[in-house]
């Protein structure tokens, strides 16, 4: 493994600098108390060949970044990916105080809508269709739309295919 | 204007509570460079100790409000300062441990100074440079790394709407992608944030992160300095401020980091105890390690890893064994007790974690899923080989060590770290072997996080063993508080 040959050159390091330094002792010992000067020098060389580079890459992400706003910077994961932000940004002010809300189509928990979704409306509460007391459709069919959801309320549309039922009570 | 003066606050805070702590246990700083000095490990504790007992709060039900805040961090820097006060009418000359010996190392020089010093000062002031530009950075980054916003700021964000542990989330099915079981210790650091610029964007958090590398260095040193010349371990510092694999990980705002900087603090005030005996270092690595175990549930196994280390290596030495056995169990209750509120809380709701504990403990299971233990080990070695990223900081510390381990002077202390590494990596091959999930997909995700834990507990051994081996000693010639 790749590790034990590491550790090797770190002792020959050691070895080496004692070598060089002219370290007295004996044998073993003179070979042993040279390997944390070695590490040191190691660490030292290592921080110099990569400060400039690690530097410049922060300078660059600070350019890139520095005149975009703080509430678009924290969507991000959702414009990057495509995701529609002004429908969730829409859908996170109708949903009143306390209102738990069910996904439309269903997705799976592991996709990134979901997780995403849930992430974005909260406080709202994502809930099973059956307890939920609204219907987000987020890229629904026209026919899924239409679908008479017995209990809730024709959609609210924000866009076609995005927008939001509620129960009827709920409202 | 909040935006620009929460952090300061938030720090000021922080500070206040953690230097209350580091003057209970050291001593009062008597000039201002030695309390700059004591800065980072202040920071560290203060936040360490103020979002341990603000979690504790909130399980038991007490909101966590920016009053919270503000209470449980002034109520601890003055405790501490009152202990410190008092500690000091019992002994005047109580004060801060100071660089080791406060020699001049004998050789060259140039001009009245060691050549030495100049590469020193030079690369302190390009490492002071390289962290403004990144905390510049950090301050505008996006949100981007998917847990960060799935896992910990999900819920960070519902305990500052909510106030108080979001019962019906954590304990619905439908969440349960976002690890319900995992310790509040982080979110509440994001919460925290929340609370000071009074919204949940997570742009400037980031900066929250940044400050957690400035304070390890400055922690790191302070400890260091105890035990070794800064030419010594400044480089290993400086290292550890670059490492790829440190920084990128730091910005995703994951836990990993943040708890594998806890562990080492902590690894390191015990590795000074065990060698120096002043019980103020173990009292303060109680605090790390049960930080570390109350920021991801690795933290935990780790802290517990690095503790039997402890207690190993104390059993194997005839002189004091009962009394610093006894120590290091009293350290270990703390640790553990510290999870506790947490696991009870959990236990209480009925929420469970995807990683089956207790049949991990069953022969026949463990037995039925050896053939894992293979893969885990060659992919987590590979992780820790991969030099891009880690920079050879274990092969640095393994070396140091294991070199340590021949040098009778330093025997104890290498031991331990040896130890302290074997056991976490045992732990991590452990909950790869039990965790129910496709072992492939799960090296893959998380084998490059969770070694961060061993990185960094090299790092603490290379700060402690490096300087030792050439003075002849690891941190036992200083006991500026007679062993307090």
């Amino acid at each position: 493994m790749v590790v034990w040959f590491q550790i090797a050159g770190v002792v020959l390091a050691g070895l080496l600098l004692a070598g060089i330094l002219r370290v007295r002792g004996p044998g073993i010992t003179r070979g042993l108390q040279a390997i944390p000067p070695a590490a040191s020098v190691l660490a030292l060389a290592l921080f110099w060949v990569n400060v400039w580079p690690a530097a410049k890459s922060y300078i660059d992400l600070w350019r890139a970044s520095r005149h975009t706003p703080a509430s678009a910077a924290s969507i991000s994961p959702g414009v990057v990916n495509g995701l529609n932000e002004g429908f969730l940004e829409w859908a996170r002010a109708h949903l009143r105080a306390g209102e738990t809300f069910a996904l439309a189509p269903e997705q799976s928990t592991g996709t990134l809508l979901y997780q995403w979704a849930t992430y974005r409306l909260a406080p709202h509460q994502l809930a099973v269709p059956a307890a939920a007391d609204a219907i987000v459709f987020y890229g629904a069919g026209a026919k899924d739309l239409r679908r008479a959801r017995p209990g809730f309320s024709a959609p609210l549309l924000y866009a076609p295919g995005f927008g939001i039922a509620w129960r009827r009570h709920a409202r | 204007m909040r935006a620009d003066l929460a952090p300061v606050a938030l720090t000021a805070l922080y500070l206040f509570a953690g230097a209350g702590l580091v003057a209970a246990a050291y001593g009062v700083p008597r000039d201002v460079r030695t309390a700059f000095s004591a800065a980072g490990l202040a920071y560290l504790a203060g936040l360490a100790s103020v979002l341990l007992v603000s979690s504790w709060a909130l399980v038991l039900g007490l909101p966590f409000r920016a009053r919270t805040l503000v209470v449980v961090a002034g109520g601890i820097g003055a405790a501490g300062l009152m202990i410190a006060a008092w500690r000091q009418r019992e002994d005047p000359a109580r004060r801060p441990p100071g660089p080791r010996g406060g020699q001049r190392p004998a050789g060259p020089r140039l001009r009245g100074r060691p050549p030495e010093s100049y590469a020193v000062t030079l690369t302190g002031l390009a490492l002071a440079a390289y962290l403004v530009v990144g905390l510049l950075a950090s301050r505008v980054l996006p949100l981007a790394a998917w847990d960060s916003w799935s896992i910990w700021a999900r819920k960070a964000d519902l305990v500052f709407v909510h106030g108080t542990l979001p019962v019906d989330v954590l304990a619905s099915p439908q969440y349960a992608f976002a690890h319900p079981d995992y310790p509040m210790l982080v979110p509440l650091m994001e919460t925290a944030w929340f609370r000071a610029v009074g919204n949940t964007t997570t742009q400037a958090l980031h900066a929250q992160f940044w400050l957690l590398l400035v304070a390890f260095l400055l922690a790191g040193a302070f400890l260091a300095r105890r035990v070794s010349p800064a030419a010594m371990w400044l480089p290993l510092l400086a290292l550890v401020g670059v490492v790829p694999g440190v920084r990128d990980q730091l910005l995703t705002m994951y836990a990993d980091v943040p708890m594998a900087m806890f562990l080492a603090i902590g690894a390191l005030l015990g590795g000074l105890w065990l060698v120096g005996g002043r019980r103020s270092d173990l009292a303060l690595a109680a605090l790390f390690l049960a930080a570390a175990a109350n920021s991801k549930n690795e933290g935990l196994s780790a802290a517990v890893a690095t503790l039997a280390a402890l207690l190993v290596v104390v059993l194997t030495r005839p002189a004091a064994r009962k009394a610093r056995a006894i120590a290091v169990a009293i350290t270990s209750g703390a640790v553990l007790t510290s999870v506790l509120p947490w696991h009870i809380w959990l236990s209480s709701h009925n929420i469970v974690g995807d990683t089956p504990l207790r049949k991990g403990l069953e022969p026949g299971y463990l037995v039925d899923r050896a053939w894992r233990v293979w893969p885990t080990v060659r992919a987590l070695a590979e992780q820790i080989g991969d030099g891009a990223t880690w920079l050879y900081l274990v092969p640095l510390g393994l070396g140091v060590a294991l070199a340590g381990l021949a040098t009778r002077r330093i025997r104890e202390p290498s031991a331990y770290y040896l130890l302290s590494g074997v056991f976490v990596f045992t732990s991590l091959v452990w909950a790869y072997v039990i965790t129910p999930d496709d072992l492939h997909w799960r090296l893959q995700t998380s084998a490059n996080r969770v070694v961060v834990a061993l990185v960094f507990l090299a790092v603490a051994a290379l700060l402690q063993l490096a300087g030792s081996m050439l003075r002849g000693d690891a941190g036992g010639a200083h006991r500026a508080d007679g062993g307090s």
